[in-house]
């Protein structure tokens, strides 16, 4: 027993859900495992790159995929210092997840990866069965947070060693990539299922679960609250279910993760009160979400299209829509560049409520 | 009269005995009762009280005889040593053969010493008053000058001195709740060792961890030893060092105790590895070691005792959840620091201040402690960088203390960035803006410490006085800021070359908010420190169950994601969690749901512990630890909310998993898991009891126990209780957690004719009641 | 335990003759003599010559990805030693090597102070062999200024027996004493012609079947990036190989490239039309759900917009600014979702 997003997550290419013309394709590629060439899968969050990328693997190698094993490497960084690191591994493929290895994310690509191309050729040759894993996969998740310098080191080693190794990479926007990578890869667009896709997924995820549905209407309405987001739509379904008696009617209400709700009630209260007070409120709200480990940048996000979808009625108009998100677009890239995120956030919140108070 | 040595286990003793626990603790206080003063009058080896045990015997309380007090009697209290050649000669109890009231007036003596000499001091010396660093000067030195943390401490010097045995071959009073504890756990160290080796203690930083480790030990008659991050700590380097400090025999006198500091860094693994590497040959070593005890055959082979652990260990880290520490945790007995109480603080700042001659008033104090937020070192840093700073000696009159002096006196010595801050807003109406701006930014540049004002001048913005439309000044500071922060990047990437223009940011604040209004100094919060802290440890805890997930069932690691479980996962189980499961009719619906949360819980790797409340120190709760609602829960209101709501809810939870693995277990398994769950539930039920006197409490089970007591088996083994015994055990222990009225725990078995009794008493508590209770009171 | 699958003789391993076939046609048609490599034709000249009389000065290559430098020089060193005298002779360290100051004062400097070994007879009578060794340092414009200047030295030092060469995309990221010490190759940008021949001489060989216009479509999507341009043939082709389709059509490229198609484009430029926040903001938030790519949609954005003749010249200039400050901030690794609908909404505005 576990969250229903494990317990429904589709294990092999033929029972993956929705976008059934990317099924298509994979299932092609499955076909020729021997000219794989190496994958940079894009898409929002949610909508189920690494389900697909395992189902694919899955297809090439067999269920041997999913036995996964976690391995300690030990890595020596330029300074002499030594770095551990959990590599997810399993007989065909290994995962690396840059965000664990912190600014060293250079030295482990090129070791280990140049180790997985050189071991693997020994291990192929040994091979009694002769199985088709004459190469490896590597799996980058998170692919835009590689620094430069690791993605440059990646470049050659793709060429290199294409014959033992394919890359898998998986990233939620592909603008941090450089373009020499995305030269080197087959792109494939993850798009998140639509909203009648996702109420089809939940509506049989109900049956087997022996959900008590009213109507369909709050299915609709979890997709729409989802926003494409299967993950979210399943956990939103499974905590609304479990904390109403596995009964759901049209009036129940739609759980939120608090940290959303916080920056809504966050974005009214800029609307409402646009005083030095507020801002002071709103400090204290940013510092809460910041040691809440809510990155700078996805509260500004979820800030900005709380203010322009969702706005209380005649207090922005068109004009101050348009301020607004042009503030945001700056102080988005004063965020990426700066350290400081308190600053900037508060200072958006400040010429946001400037914005709405002055009379364009 | 019988003046045996007392054994190690009471349960072998014919003779009666009666073991007085005045702990150490009491030192500094006043003696709770009368019979501790009845002692310091009788002389050693002599019977010192009797009374009517519960067979109606005659009992006669003795002393046990003294080894050396040399051993023990800590290095600072040199009173203490002079006490054992005086002919004193017991020991044996927490008071380190100790006369406390000798050594009160020792104290006293000793203090008023100082302050003449201090006198003297100031008097003859007075120009070269400040050569000594105050921080030093006013280190705590002993246990009765720590400041706050009064129960931790304790908890400190509680599980040093369970060392005692091992270390200096002294036999300790048995403690009541441990042999309870051994009722539990059967096992019995050898060498009467704690049954967790290492002391881990954790907590903020600067709140003095290492500085009450230190005095603590030293306090037990331990020299230190300490590792810290300043030394070499790869591997084989510091496996040497540890194992000489360990293992190997010094000179000096006192045994050494080890405090390896700052151990949550991320480099330390290796060092913590050599740590674990201690306890696992310890254990080792330990089993063979019992194993020999058993056979009988006590071959004193060298080699096999090496690798046991005959040092105590005190490690300190800052955050607890660092992934590092992972491993060793579970080998440690933990101790969690909290920041000592402003109160306890300006206490002990207003005990320096009077010391050193200084007439500070209580706001500066406050100031200072709000300051330094806790950090005591700081505190007195800065009180002594005032006193020197006033120019005056002996007084800081209070209208000499405000900043306005300071602005002239402190011209050409640069001042302290929260000074500076508040000088910012102040528009002086007498001195022309120009003047005043270049005076600032001279100010600004030589401080140099520009990040640290700018942060100052964000946070204090808001709250000063200035004219402004809407908010379109703080708009326009944004600006500013983003300037400021492109220039500190450069810290980093051109070796801080634009760093000095950021000092026309704090003058900008000055433009903007400067005013003729701003008169107070108001005091700087540094939130940004605080929450990195949090977001730190939070990050901390998503890691640990990362880890968790990853090594328990690698089959999902691949779907774990650190960014998703703290968006998407994390708050949403949290909400399945706290489903109210107690407003369910449904029966069958119910289990459904309670299966669907265990399933839930154990893949996520989540455990149902108890842990301390935040808000109330003696209390405890059931949580899930790693504590995800730290990370997912932001709505102060609905927090509140659920916490209260989900204790019920995880009671039911821990019962339902807990039949949930009975069922599994083995027929003659599921007999002893049921009388461990009899036992929790019976804590549990006694946990409403315990607020009723215990005195009276103890009595009548006293009267019951007499009327049982000669049904009782001879040969009972002590684990072998009844349930009605066990209970009132319990009962007791808890009472005593829960640090309510009483003073003291009590436990009382009997064994055929012979009676026995421990006595604790918890003196020195500042939640104790402090007054004489006689004998006579607890018997009738 | 294939067996259960099926297909297990499939995953058989076949000799070397499948080794050949499962590269990447990349990899497979990577140019093995300098006549092979196409285009570059000032820079092949030069070569020639050099191959010729076997005297080769420093070398520095840049320019564009995928314009055929590396592959430029490994042809060289092919011709020049064979295959056997060029794993003693030639050094290749890439961005994926360490390439740290330590390095280039260690490996590389001891590497370029060897004396030349002897070459065999039957090398002597095939090849050139010059006496000298090459090292190639690819993606130079990664490696950090103290690396290259510590190179500097040993340039001159060893150029008796070593001869460098340095790849590069952007020559600015080459410090000015290693680029004034190289003699320097410029790869321009596929054109094409060239091209079209390479592409079309490879469908030839894997006898690949495709609608008019396509291969014209797919140099446009990889804008003179001939390595992507072949990955994404290669990928059409197999794509059809499965839907069992004969041709590879337009539509199938665009969506494997991952470019946003033409009919996305245009909605974007009508609902832009309409000046309606509310219409553009939902439209965005679909545009992003479904996946495409801030990125190449700001680049198609600009082909749309600047090649358009029903825009004047004024609006055209006033959309480049847009578009040009919205693509400086995505480079910053900004948001994509804030970005797009701070473009589309100021577009509009203009």
């Amino acid at each position: 027993m576990s969250l229903w997003v494990d317990k429904y997550r589709p294990k092999s290419l033929k029972t993956l859900s929705h976008s059934s013309d990317l099924t298509e394709l994979l299932t092609s590629l499955s076909e020729h495992p021997r000219d794989l060439p190496h994958l940079l899968l894009y898409g929002p969050n949610g909508s189920g790159k690494k389900t697909r990328c395992m189902a694919l693997l899955e297809s090439i190698f067999g269920p041997g995929v999913y036995r996964l094993k976690i391995d300690i490497r030990q890595f020596v960084t330029a300074s002499n210092r030594k770095l551990e690191l959990n590599v997810v591994s399993s007989p065909y493929h290994i995962e690396i997840t840059p965000s664990d290895m912190g600014n060293n994310d250079r030295i482990v690509i090129q070791e280990l990866l140049k180790e997985i191309a050189q071991m693997e050729q020994v291990d192929f040759e040994n091979s009694k069965e002769g199985l088709a894993h004459r190469y490896k996969c590597v799996i980058i998740n998170e692919a835009n947070s590689l620094s430069r310098d690791a993605q440059a080191a990646l470049r050659r080693t793709m060429e290199k060693y294409s014959k033992n190794i394919r890359l898998i990479m998986l990233c939620d926007s592909m603008s941090s990539i450089i373009a020499p990578i995305k030269s080197r890869c087959l792109l494939i667009r993850c798009p998140a299922p639509a909203n009648d896709e996702l109420v089809s997924i939940l509506s049989r995820i109900v049956t087997e679960e022996n959900v008590q549905l009213e109507s369909g209407v709050i299915l609709n309405n979890i997709a729409k609250e989802a926003n494409g987001n299967l993950r979210v739509a399943t956990l939103m379904l499974e905590s609304m279910a479990l904390s109403n008696e596995m009964q759901l009617k049209t009036s129940t209400t739609i759980i939120k993760p608090d940290w959303i709700v916080v920056v809504t009630s966050m974005a009214n209260k800029i609307q409402r009160e646009r005083t030095v007070g507020c801002l002071v409120e709103c400090r204290a709200v940013l510092y809460d979400l910041l040691s809440h480990c809510i990155p700078a940048k996805t509260i500004l996000q979820e800030l900005t299209f709380a203010l322009v979808n969702s706005p209380i009625p005649g207090i922005i108009t068109q004009n101050k829509m348009i301020k607004i998100i042009d503030l945001a677009s700056t102080f988005d890239e004063r965020l990426s560049l700066g350290n400081k995120a308190i600053f900037h956030l508060e200072g958006f919140i400040a010429k946001c409520m400037v914005a709405i108070d002055s009379d364009i | 009269m019988d003046t045996q040595h007392p054994l190690p286990t009471p349960s072998a003793t014919g003779s009666p005995a009666f073991q007085g626990l005045p702990s150490l603790e009491t030192l500094g206080e006043s003696s709770l009762f009368d019979f501790g003063k009845q002692k310091e009058d009788t002389s050693s080896g002599e019977i010192i009280n009797q009374f009517i045990s519960s067979s109606g015997q005659t009992v006669q309380l003795q002393k046990k005889k003294m080894r050396n007090a040399n051993e023990t009697a800590s290095g600072e209290f040199s009173v203490a040593g002079a006490y054992s050649s005086n002919g004193q000669e017991w020991k044996g109890d927490d008071s380190y053969g100790i006369n406390i009231n000798n050594l009160l007036d020792a104290i006293s003596a000793k203090s008023n010493n100082d302050e003449e000499r201090a006198n003297v001091l100031s008097s003859t010396n007075s120009k070269k008053r400040p050569q000594k660093l105050w921080v030093e000067k006013w280190r705590p030195k002993s246990f009765i000058d720590l400041v706050g943390n009064e129960k931790t401490n304790r908890r400190i010097l509680g599980w040093l001195r369970q060392w005692s045995y091992a270390v200096f071959k002294e036999q300790l009073p048995e403690l009541p709740q441990k042999t309870h504890n051994n009722e539990v756990t059967v096992d019995m160290d050898p060498l009467q060792r704690p049954n967790k080796k290492i002391l881990l203690i954790h907590g903020p930083p600067g709140i003095g961890k290492t500085s009450v480790a230190h005095v603590v030990t030293k306090q037990a008659g331990f020299s230190v030893a300490e590792i810290n991050a300043s030394d070499e700590r790869a591997g084989q380097f510091v496996k040497d060092k540890v194992h000489n400090t360990l293992f190997n025999h010094t000179f000096s006198d006192s045994p050494v105790c080890l405090i390896a500091d700052e151990i949550d860094g991320s480099v330390e693994s290796g060092f913590i590895r050599v740590l674990i590497d201690i306890i696992n040959k310890d254990n080792k070593a330990t089993n063979r070691l019992r194993y020999l005890a058993n056979t009988q055959t006590k071959s004193k082979d060298k080699k096999r005792r090496k690798n046991l652990l005959v040092r105590p260990i005190i490690a300190i880290c800052n955050n607890l959840y660092a992934p590092a520490l992972e491993k060793l945790k579970q080998h440690c007995e933990i101790i969690s620091f909290k920041r000592p109480s402003d109160n306890a603080l300006q206490e002990r700042l207003e005990h320096i201040c009077s010391k050193e001659r200084l007439d500070v008033p209580i706001k500066t104090i406050n100031d200072l402690i709000d300051l330094a937020q806790g950090d005591v070192r700081n505190c007195i840093n800065n009180l002594q960088f005032m006193a020197t700073n006033s120019g005056s000696l002996n007084q800081i009159s209070p209208e000499k203390n405000d900043s306005s002096s300071w602005d002239t006196n402190g011209k050409d010595i640069s001042i302290s960035w929260f000074k500076l801050v508040n000088q910012i807003f102040r528009k002086d109406p007498h001195r022309s803006p120009k003047d005043q701006f270049s005076d600032l930014l001279r100010q600004v540049e030589m401080n140099g410490n520009y990040d640290r004002i700018l942060y100052g001048c964000f946070t204090l913005f808001p709250s000063v006085k200035y004219s402004d439309i809407g908010v379109m000044k703080p708009a326009e500071i944004s600006d500013w800021l983003y300037f400021h922060d492109l220039m500190f990047k450069s810290l980093f990437e051109h070796n801080g070359e634009l760093l000095r223009y950021s000092s026309s940011v704090p003058l900008m604040f000055f433009q903007k908010f400067g005013d003729i209004a701003n008169k107070t100094d108001l005091r700087v919060k540094n939130m940004d420190f605080e929450q990195r802290e949090v977001t730190r440890a939070n990050l901390d805890i998503v890691n640990s169950i990362c880890q968790a997930i990853k090594t328990e069932s690698p089959g999902m690691a691949a779907f774990i994601h650190r960014t998703s479980l703290i968006f998407e996962v994390l708050p949403y189980v949290d909400y399945m969690i706290s489903t109210d499961l107690t407003k369910i009719k449904n029966v069958k619906v119910k289990n459904i749901i309670i299966e669907n949360l265990l399933g839930i819980l154990k893949n996520m790797q989540l455990t149902l512990a108890n842990m301390n409340d935040d808000s109330s120190e003696f209390r405890t709760v059931l949580g899930v630890t790693p504590p995800i609602h730290k990370v997912a829960l932001l709505d102060q209101k609905r927090m509140k909310e659920a916490m209260n709501k989900r204790t019920g809810n995880f009671q039911l939870l821990l019962a339902k998993s807990e039949e949930k693995r009975v069922k599994k277990r083995h027929l003659d398994q599921v007999l002893r898991e049921k009388s461990i769950q009899e036992d929790a539930r019976n804590k549990r039920a006694k946990v409403s009891n315990n607020a009723g006197n215990t005195i009276d409490f103890f009595k009548s089970q006293y009267a019951s126990m007499k009327k049982n007591s000669n049904n009782e088996d001879d040969s009972r083994p002590v684990s072998n209780s009844t349930k009605g015994k066990l209970s009132f055990i319990s009962a007791n222990s808890n009472a005593k957690e829960e640090g309510d009225d009483d003073k003291a725990g009590h436990k009382n078995r009997s064994s055929g004719e012979n009676s026995r009794m421990w006595i604790k008493y918890k003196a020195g508590f500042s939640n104790a009641v402090r007054k004489n209770v006689t004998w006579n009171s607890l018997w009738q | 335990m294939f067996e259960r699958f099926g297909n297990a003789k499939k995953r058989r391993i076949d000799t070397e003759g499948e080794n050949e076939q499962s590269k990447p046609w990349v990899e497979k048609y990577r140019p093995k003599k300098l006549e092979e490599v196409t285009a570059q034709d000032h820079a092949v000249t030069v070569l020639k010559k050099t191959l010729e009389s076997a005297n080769l000065p420093h070398m520095l290559f840049y320019g564009p990805p995928g314009t055929g430098k590396t592959s430029t020089i490994l042809a060289l060193t092919k011709e020049l030693f064979g295959p056997e005298l060029a794993k003693t002779r030639v050094l290749e360290l890439n961005a994926s090597d360490e390439r740290g100051i330590s390095i280039v004062r260690e490996k590389v400097k001891n590497f370029a102070r060897l004396t030349v070994s002897k070459s065999s007879k039957e090398d002597l009578e095939k090849y050139p062999c010059p006496p000298y060794k090459i090292i190639i340092l690819d993606e130079a414009d990664s490696m950090t200024a103290d690396a290259q200047s510590a190179l500097r030295r040993t340039m001159e030092t060893y150029s008796g027996v070593t001869r460098f060469c340095l790849i590069c995309n952007y020559i600015t990221r080459i410090i000015d004493p290693l680029a004034s010490r190289c003699s320097k190759f410029r790869f321009k940008s596929l054109e094409a012609t060239n091209a079209l021949d390479r592409l079309k001489y490879i469908s030839e060989k894997e006898s690949v079947q495709y609608e008019e216009g396509t291969l014209e479509k797919i140099l446009e999507i990889s804008q003179g990036d001939l390595r992507r341009a072949i990955t994404l043939l290669q990928s059409a082709s197999k794509r059809i190989s499965y839907l069992k389709v004969e041709k590879i059509r337009i539509l199938q490229v665009e969506e494997l490239a991952g470019v946003v198609p033409t009919k996305i484009l245009h909605e974007i430029a009508e609902k832009v039309a309409t000046k309606d926040i509310k219409i553009i903001a939902d439209y965005v938030d679909t545009f992003i759900i479904s996946g495409w790519s801030g990125v190449s949609v700001l680049n198609q954005l600009h082909d749309y917009y600047i090649t358009n003749d029903d825009y004047d010249t004024d609006f055209k200039n006033k959309v480049s600014w847009i578009l040009f400050d919205t693509d400086a901030k995505l480079t910053n690794g900004t948001n994509e979702h804030i970005q797009l609908l701070n473009l589309l909404v100021k577009i509009s505005q203009v």
